[in-house]
């Protein structure tokens, strides 16, 4: 309760980097090197770090990664099961965008790309821990811009490697601005080898009655921390239809901040969990409902196994005067091992009686009923197991209106599921 | 139909701003000197006529809670309470702790016949009342007087104010006060620990089935006084207690703090029930005044095959901090958590449960009925969680909440926490108003608007007034249609 918790290594190491900046660094870069000086790492204390304690499973804060001298090959960067998608790439290693790997002249018309290096609009005053991070501390900040009425059927990729010889730390700010009844799908890869830590801050605007669909795939290195922040601004009669799969990093937070601007907007924000070892993944929703009639939905589906911990946290926030609001949460979590947790916390914070809003959520082990039902068909135990979870998180999927790219998720699930240890 | 009309007529009877046990009994009354330090803790308990080590125990927890600050994490606000300027201690002047009926000052008396509790056994015995209760009535600080003690000591049960049972069996108190909720648990318990007055005290002995309905009515009639109560309940091996609780205050235009404590212990195949029907002043239509009501209550079902069941219906208080919960330590154990919460007016309520999962084979079960109108604000916040080596643990809960007018706020914030593999938890809530359609359908069936919404929102309770005891049901039956008049326009 009144306690002066002691500073940890990594805090008192991200200071020393933040007062080596700080006397050159102005404006929103200025802004966010201060806020993380007075707020240092969240922890537990914080209610929406409860279960993520930073500051205990950081450890450290390591250097800013620096650019690779020798590029490596574009065929180490990509997942083998996206190699065949016909996409249009932009590629960043260790933070820092590689012209070369990217196919930038593919970019479809219609869609324009900036490069900066100062962000150019002023940070928030917000303390958020992984907003202030980036936008202390990354290189390059991209901007891509969509014209009004222009719709992109490629696909936009956005991949994310970082390779760490020694510990370092790799940063990306993406800015989308979707112009009004546009359309863009974007597809994020997460990977890499080493020690590192990936910190990355995406900034999406949809205006009026433009749609956006949205795949990300995280799959760092076992030994990385991976934090991510999605912040969506939505326009008028505007469409969101969001897929993250988790399988990749030690420890990992991926947050959405999801805000309605205007009416009849539909947000749809799903993921898939995939950890074991002794993984931690968390999922952190937060859909603020500021004006009426809008609909946001979130499924989450969670399996794990051997001393993994899932979290979700989702919050839906309906403002006074945000009538005719249909809010619905739902995360359904399957533990494969004694030692597995799942740890859930859906919230509703509501202010206005003209809505709709729901929320489930169950943790248990896989039904034996539904296994016995497959095993009677003659279908092996395993091969039973595998279908029933490969059912449980394509659920989550469904959202993937195009079926080559709900194809390439189902594809790397079934690889988790396989890569399973007999036991 | 009977329990609706009823509702509507109670409503229609009561002006907009009306409490009904808002009256103020004129009585001389004893004090300690305003604030608290060591010495009114002392004070206290010198009065009591307290063994060394109980003084001993609570200058303890006074001390610890010096260096405690308020919790701020409930989405309640309030102004802050000045702990100096508060009486710690109140008790109507009376001859040396009544031992019969007729001790009791008769300004007492009248004030529980006015509240409709009765204390008289005669009348009780002579069929003027239907049922048969214990009451213990609790007036400030004291206890004034503990009905069928006679009887129940005939089965062995102890039931009295826990003040008497320091005296009387103080090595069961020093045995189990505070194993359930310690003394450094939270600020306000730890505060209750220091300066805690009267409370019940019950003990059911191995294999008995209390004969009768145990209650405790509370009464904070001083102004500028906190009522801090602390209740243990404790049932032996294979017995059986139901318990009812209600309150109720004078209607004052500032804040009065109510903090107490209550502690249940269900040994091994023992069942404790714990009604409550919380009633305090909830303030005027603006806000003003009203009870700060921050409570700690826990249950422990400390043997295998226990249960421990709350039923709370939540209509008064200004504020309300509050969180029934069960400890599931023996195997098979059981915890039952049903609520009904109202908010009207300004009044603002963060309440739920705990219910932690310890021992192999629990089972729990949550349903919370939240029903906000006015301007209020009304909170479920809930924990369920399943220890590693609590194999096939299960928990069932439902939240739904019901919003009437569109300046009220409804939140739900549940946290679920599974640590094994065994576990089942389920959870569901759901927020949303009495909708069109059903008013009509009611409406189109010939009952006013009125009508169709007690109706409505009597249906949306059911589940949880179904739990309650028969006697307390109706009553509160009535208290949900009260509590939400103004609210249908």
């Amino acid at each position: 309760m009144n306690v002066n918790v002691k500073k940890s290594a990594a805090e008192l190491s991200l200071e020393a980097q933040v007062d080596a900046m700080l006397a050159t660094a102005i404006g929103g870069q200025a802004q966010a090197l201060d806020n993380l000086k007075r707020l240092g790492i969240p922890h537990r204390r914080l209610e929406p770090w409860v279960y993520t304690d930073l500051r205990n499973l950081m450890g450290d804060t390591y250097r800013p990664a620096e650019q690779l001298e020798a590029a490596p090959k574009l065929a180490d960067l990509v997942d083998p099961a996206l190699a065949d998608l016909d996409t249009c790439r932009i590629v960043h290693v260790n933070g820092y965008l590689n012209e070369d790997l990217s196919n930038l002249d593919t970019l479809p018309t219609g869609v324009t790309f900036a490069r900066h290096s100062d962000a150019p609009k002023a940070s928030d005053t917000e303390p958020h821990y992984i907003a202030n991070v980036v936008t202390a501390f990354a290189n390059d900040i991209l901007t891509l811009t969509v014209a009004p009425g222009a719709k992109i059927a490629k696909p936009i990729l956005l991949i994310n490697y970082t390779i760490a010889d020694t510990p370092v730390a790799s940063y990306t700010r993406t800015i989308v601005n979707v112009g009004e009844g546009a359309s863009i799908t974007l597809f994020e890869t997460y990977r890499g080898q080493g020690i590192y830590q990936s910190a990355n801050l995406l900034d999406i605007s949809l205006a009026d009655k433009a749609a956006a669909t949205h795949i990300r795939h995280q799959n760092d290195d076992l030994a990385a921390l991976h934090l991510a922040l999605i912040r969506l601004d939505l326009g008028a009669q505007s469409n969101w239809h969001s897929f993250t799969l988790t399988e990749g990093a030690r420890v990992s937070r991926s947050e959405v901040d999801l805000r309605f601007e205007a009416e009849g907007a539909r947000a749809y924000t799903n993921a898939a969990k995939l950890l074991r070892g002794e993984q931690h993944g968390d999922m952190t929703i937060v859909v603020d409902h500021a004006v009426p009639n809008c609909d946001s939905e979130e499924v989450i589906k969670s399996v794990l196994e051997d001393k993994a911990r899932g979290i979700f946290q989702g919050k839906v926030i309906v403002r006074p005067g945000a009538h005719g609001t249909d809010g619905r949460q739902s995360s359904d979590a399957l533990l494969l091992s004694d030692l597995a947790e799942m740890d859930t916390k859906p919230e509703l914070e509501i202010y206005n009686d003209d809505v709709q809003c729901a929320h489930g959520a169950t943790v248990g082990e896989i039904d034996l009923d539904m296994l016995f039902y497959l095993r009677s068909r003659g279908i092996p135990e395993k091969q039973a197991e595998a279908l029933l979870l490969q059912a449980h998180v394509g659920g989550a999927m469904e959202i993937i209106a195009d079926d080559t790219l709900k194809n390439v998720m189902l594809e790397l699930s079934a690889r988790w599921l396989g890569e399973r240890r007999p036991t | 139909m009977g329990a609706v009309r009823e509702t509507v007529d109670q409503v229609k009877s009561l002006d907009v701003e009306e409490y009904k046990y808002g009256f103020v009994t004129d009585i001389e009354s004893e004090k300690a000197p305003k604030g608290l330090n060591e010495d009114i803790v002392k004070f206290i308990s010198a009065k009591k006529k307290e063994p060394d080590w109980m003084l001993e125990w609570r200058l303890e927890a006074y001390r610890r809670w010096r260096t405690m600050t308020e919790p701020e994490w409930a989405k309640v606000s309030y102004n802050d309470i000045d702990f100096d300027d508060l009486y710690y201690f109140s008790s109507p002047k009376m001859k040396d702790g009544p031992q019969t009926i007729d001790d009791v000052d008769p300004e007492l008396l009248r004030t529980y016949e006015k509240l409709g509790i009765p204390l008289r056994e005669q009348e009780i015995l002579a069929g003027v009342k239907t049922s048969k209760i214990a009451v213990d009535a609790v007036f400030d600080s004291v206890s004034v007087v503990t009905t069928f003690k006679e009887e129940l000591a005939k089965s062995g049960v102890i039931f009295c104010p826990i003040s008497e049972a320091l005296q009387s069996h103080p090595e069961l108190v020093r045995k189990y006060l505070g194993t359930v909720v310690p003394v450094s648990d939270n600020f306000y318990a730890t505060l209750n620990s220091a300066v805690f007055s009267d409370g019940s005290f019950v003990y059911i002995p191995e294999g008995v089935r209390c004969p009768m309905e145990l209650s405790t009515y509370f009464r904070i009639n001083e102004p500028n006084t906190g009522q801090f109560e602390r209740t243990l309940i404790i049932a032996e091996k294979g017995s059986y207690v139901s318990y009812l609780e209600g309150c109720t205050a004078p209607t004052r235009d500032e804040n009065q703090l109510h903090a107490a404590v209550v502690e249940l212990i269900a040994h091994e195949d023992a069942e404790i029930k714990y009604s409550t029907v919380q009633n305090w002043y909830p303030g005027d239509k603006d806000g003003k005044g009203g009870i700060y009501n921050f409570v700690t209550k826990r249950g422990d079902c400390r043997g295998d095959n226990s249960k421990i069941s709350w039923t709370q219906v939540e209509t008064g208080s200004a504020v309300t901090w509050k969180y029934p919960s069960c400890i599931l330590r023996g195997d098979n154990s059981q915890g039952e958590f049903y609520s009904i919460a109202i908010s009207n007016g300004h009044q603002q309520i963060d309440s739920g449960t705990k219910m932690i999962h310890l021992g192999k084979n629990t089972s729990s079960r949550i349903i919370s009925k939240g029903i906000s109108a006015g301007k209020s604000s009304n909170t479920y916040r809930g924990k369920v969680s399943a220890h590693r080596k609590a194999s096939d643990a299960r928990n069932f809960t439902q939240c739904d909440s019901l919003l009437i007018g569109d300046q009220c706020s409804a939140h739900t914030i549940p946290y679920m926490d599974a640590k094994n593999r065994s576990v089942t938890f389920e959870h569901e809530a759901t927020t949303s108003k009495i909708s069109d359609d059903q008013l009509f359908y009611c409406q189109q069936r010939g009952l006013n608007a009125e009508e169709a919404v007690a109706l409505i929102v009597n249906g949306f309770c059911r589940e949880v007034l179904q739990q309650l005891p028969m006697e307390f049901a109706v009553e509160a039956q009535k208290l949900v249609g009260i509590s939400l008049e103004g609210s249908v326009g």
